[in-house]
């Protein structure tokens, strides 16, 4: 009886004009942010491919000289974006492109799409902003006649006088609907995601498995605001309060909210002054040190082999001297920068709570680790990266160290030292360990999803004819 | 119907709007969401003035601490100090001791958008070599906060303020209609014109006072200093501009609502909102991301590396040229292996600049014409003009960023005025130490003469740029009052 009704419904939903009129114009919209934003991805792919092989030329090229000059010279890292990101670039228009590898600095990612653009490219959305913001809409205003309107002309007291059975009708509605916005807005989702993924290089991004994240993620969000929809048509006397309650309910969920969670998280775990974070670090651990702290770490050098003069340790001073720094640094910055990473996160991981207020907020904390564009996996290249640099340039300051070098005389290295350098190769989190960092805000839409369903299910027991 | 009965119609329309629950509730949400608003605009304004305040005092103990050991090493002493460690040598100072900034103070209108403001840098290290890219400096923002936006008052004003008016009005005429209230109406002695005109009418004389007391009362409470003279001619603009954007939205629902029942002028004004708050600036972007394309920043790193590759290959090269071309320097050509590594950039720094300039002039060039464009696409939506007029009147305008960056490069090329000469200088004739047994080079005492970034006014300016806006968003008001004071289309 279900799969007769579903395909009735079905079928009057696909002959309705406005419906169709709807699908072709997410059909539309879909298409057209879409090949926007593979094209321009495809752009910085090979962009990225082609400037990290012009660097490890460059690297493997240079002429003989010190090493520490090499270190200085350093080597540009450019993050490869998960393929998805066409389809939810999350924080990647914020964040940075590319990170210069140098010694003594952490330096920072540089290149934000977004600073570079026109201010009107904000209002740019994304395939995954159709889905999340238009999407909820969609199965609003698809729900909100289902019962409502029948009630109004009558025709749900025939249909239920006549042996229909209100269950049955929810589940066929439901499944009808649930099938037409999987068209309208999944699959078209789910398609551009595959040529993204067919068409970009993976990387290591595991991709067929975060689309099925992805899509998945999404699927429970519309069928979250479907059965709200269809919960609020059973209540609502007329079709016209049915559309108003769930008009209102998106404009709050989809709209307010996760601009309102971005603030409670901010007031509630708010984050230091990043500026200052920086001064801190470059006066804790300075790339250009006074005299008085070179004075002092030679002092400690010579006390550590206890030596009287720079002839008496068995390294060579200099490299000792870069190498101490250098370490110290790595303290430096893992203690201030690090930590204020960690309260990034943490402001990250609250936000993510906050999915308790809406579906929308759970939703986009979710997907967008899914997708591979959150802070949290933007952080793993910025760490990935970091450490190697810090293994290049250790490596190169104990190549100083050993090479004691008579005065007048310089120590030098060349392209076997190059060549024997490893490359910076980044490998993404594996996306076990992304979903368990997102575990809460996957768990509140779940929890969302089967809070509405139960809504619909109690406004079905109490269902007027 | 005569005038004295369109106007008692009117009265007894405003009144009855006046005391219905859903005009005190939708006003008091708006309001409180305003004050939200405004308070976050507020706090972002604070902490950039915090951070501002915190760049002036490094700058000035940069200073201090360099004067203090600029004296110690003026002192004799067994002490061997690298130049570079030295802050009385000028080459070493301008490349290693700088410690100067360019900043652009917020406005005290500042909390009506946040606008660009935590996306582009509001402050710039100068440096005398070449930053790449010059924008590498910014204050950290949570990258998520960013993508999602703030909830500011803008936000309020562009994308909540229209639908507490759908709200207000979508079912004003259309309900009655539906419920057969019209045709009664329709038959007292006031024509249809007159029936929309006192509806509609009646809900713009109430809510766009209410909605501007809100709006400058939420300011007003977060802390923004609003009764000042100097702001007043921008913040009544600012108070036209919103009202103008508010009668559009009235005109438009009298449009809409007169025409149609309860359910599809609610659907078609949500319809419509959609279109001109979401769509119409998403088919800007994408227009403008396909029309003017930002030249690869990935490219012109590559780019940047091969040039750096090619003039440090040939420093000393580059300074023998530069210093021969420059009679009064010419002597230093013939010493170039003591002259410091500092003052050898002075050439090379010039020289990658030369090979970059059309690189450079590209991103400009790109900016330029997106900037143009953007200004003719803005103008197809409300939402777009009144977003852009609230953040030039708060300064976070990408207008006034470009004045900033200009101002910052003017700003590093009189500090290279400055500094270059006396280097130069140096090179040329090296100074003889005044103090003997003194490890200072004592080639740079004039710390206090270093030149220092004056501030821009956020405010001069202002009026003149967002009066057009203004206008341009009541062009847009009259247009939707004009469909809707014709009566064709209206039912019974």
């Amino acid at each position: 009886m279900i799969r007769r009704l579903y395909l009735m419904e079905f079928e009057r939903m696909v002959s309705d004009a406005r419906v169709r009129r709807m699908g072709s114009v997410f059909l539309l919209l879909f298409a057209t942010v879409f090949v926007t934003e593979w094209h321009s991805a495809s752009r910085v792919a090979a962009d990225r491919a082609a400037v990290t092989a012009a660097e490890r030329q460059r690297w493997l090229n240079q002429d003989e000289k010190d090493p520490h000059e090499a270190a200085h010279y350093g080597v540009w890292a450019i993050k490869p974006s998960s393929p998805l990101s066409v389809l939810d670039p999350g924080v990647e228009p914020f964040s940075g492109l590319a990170v210069w590898l140098e010694a003594h600095q952490w330096d920072e990612m540089i290149f934000r799409p977004r600073q570079d653009a026109n201010p009107l490219m904000r209002g740019a959305i994304s395939v995954a902003q159709l889905v999340s913001v238009l999407g909820p809409l969609a199965a609003c205003v698809l729900a909100f006649a289902a019962f409502a309107e029948d009630r109004e002309r009558g025709t749900l007291r025939l249909a239920l006088g006549n042996g229909g059975s209100p269950g049955a009708l929810l589940i066929a509605r439901g499944l009808a609907m649930m099938t037409v916005l999987a068209a309208m807005v999944i699959v078209p989702a789910a398609l551009g995601g595959g040529v993204a993924g067919r068409t970009m290089p993976d990387a290591g991004w595991n991709t067929p498995a975060r689309l099925s994240g992805w899509i998945a993620a999404h699927v429970v969000y519309l069928a979250t605001f479907l059965m709200l929809g269809l919960a609020v048509s059973l209540r609502a006397a007329t079709a016209r309060a049915a559309l108003i309650a769930l008009v209102s309910i998106w404009v709050v969920f989809c709209l307010v909210v996760p601009r309102v969670a971005t603030n409670l998280a901010e007031e509630w775990s708010p984050l230091p002054s990043y500026q200052d974070v920086r001064a801190r670090a470059a006066t804790e651990a300075p790339v250009y040190e006074s005299l008085h702290q070179r004075v002092a770490r030679r002092q400690s050098i010579l006390a550590k082999w206890r030596a009287a003069t720079d002839d008496d340790v068995p390294v060579n001073m200099r490299g000792a001297q870069l190498d101490q720094a250098e370490r110290h640094s790595h303290e430096v910055f893992d203690r201030l920068i690090g930590s204020f990473h960690d309260q990034v996160e943490t402001q990250d991981c609250l936000f993510g709570r906050l999915g308790l207020l809406s579906p929308a907020v759970a939703l986009q904390s979710a997907a967008t680790a899914i997708a591979g564009t959150d802070f949290h996996q933007h952080r793993h290249f910025v760490n990935a990266a970091e450490s190697y640099r810090r293994r290049l340039v250790n490596r190169i300051n104990g190549e100083v160290m050993r090479h004691d070098v008579a005065p007048g005389e310089r120590y030098v290295e060349g392209a076997t030292f190059w060549a024997n350098t490893p490359e910076f190769v980044y490998q993404p989190p594996p996306l076990g360990s992304v979903l368990a960092a997102v575990a809460a805000p996957l768990l509140l839409l779940v929890g969302w999803c089967a809070a509405a369903t139960l809504a619909a299910g109690a406004a079905l027991r109490g269902l007027r004819a | 119907m005569t005038r004295a009965a369109f106007l008692r119609l009117l009265r007894f329309e405003v009144e009855s709007f006046l005391r219905e629950p859903a005009t005190r509730v939708i006003t008091g949400l708006l309001f409180a969401a305003m004050l939200w608003g405004a308070m976050n605009g507020e706090r972002h304004v604070r902490a950039q003035q915090v951070a501002i305040a915190r760049i002036h005092l490094r700058e000035a103990q940069a200073i201090e601490w360099q004067k203090a050991t600029a004296h110690r090493f003026m002192q004799p002493s067994a002490l061997i100090v690298p130049y570079w460690q030295d802050p009385t040598d000028v080459a070493g100072y301008m490349r290693y001791g700088l410690t100067a900034f360019a900043v652009k103070p917020p406005s005290p209108l500042g909390a009506l958008a946040i606008g660009g403001s935590n996306v582009v840098p509001f402050y710039l290290r100068a440096r005398l070599d070449f930053v790449a890219p010059p924008e590498a400096a910014y204050e950290f923002e949570n990258p998520r906060v960013l993508s999602l936006g703030a909830f500011d008052l803008a936000f309020v004003l562009t994308y909540l303020l229209p639908l507490g008016v759908i709200a207000l009005t979508a079912w004003r005429l259309s309900a009655e209609r539906d419920s057969g209230a019209l045709r009664l109406i329709a038959a007292q002695p006031a024509n249809a014109r007159a029936i929309v005109a006192a509806k509609f009418g009646a809900v713009a004389l109430a809510t766009v006072p209410l909605a501007l007391v809100a709006m400058w009362l939420a300011v007003a409470l977060a802390g923004v200093p609003i009764f000042s003279v100097r702001l007043l001619s921008i913040e009544a603009i600012v108070a036209v501009a919103a009202a103008g954007y508010a009668f559009f939205w009235i005109g438009l629902a009298a449009c809409v609502a007169s025409r149609t029942g309860a359910i599809t002028s609610t659907a078609t004004l949500v319809a419509m909102w959609i279109v001109l708050v979401f769509v119409v600036p998403a088919i800007g972007a994408l227009a403008l991301g396909s029309l003017h394309p930002a030249p690869s920043r990935l490219q012109y790193l590559d780019v940047l590396r091969r040039e750096s590759d090619w003039t440090d290959k040939r420093r000393d090269d580059l300074i023998t040229a530069y210093l021969a071309a420059r009679p009064a320097y010419a002597a230093g050509a013939h010493r170039i292996a003591s002259i410091p590594y500092a003052t050898k950039q002075i050439a090379v720094q010039t020289e990658l600049e030369r090979r970059l300039r059309d690189r450079i002039a590209e991103f400009d060039r790109a900016r330029a014409a997106a900037s143009r464009t953007a200004a003719v696409l803005r103008l197809l939506s409300p939402a777009l003009v009144l977003d852009a007029a609230l953040q030039s009147a708060a300064g976070s305008d990408a207008a006034r960023h470009e004045v900033f960056l200009l101002r910052a490069r003017e700003f590093t090329d009189r500090l290279r005025a400055f500094f270059w000469p006396r280097a130069l200088k140096e090179a040329a004739q090296p100074t003889t130490t005044a103090c003997n047994g003194c490890p200072a080079k004592m080639s740079f005492l004039e710390h206090d003469d270093i030149p220092s970034f004056v501030d821009d006014d956020p405010v001069i300016g202002v009026a003149a740029r967002i009066g057009p806006l203004a206008l341009h968003l009541w062009l847009f008001a009259g247009v939707t009052a004009l469909v809707a004071g014709r009566t064709r289309g209206f039912r019974l």
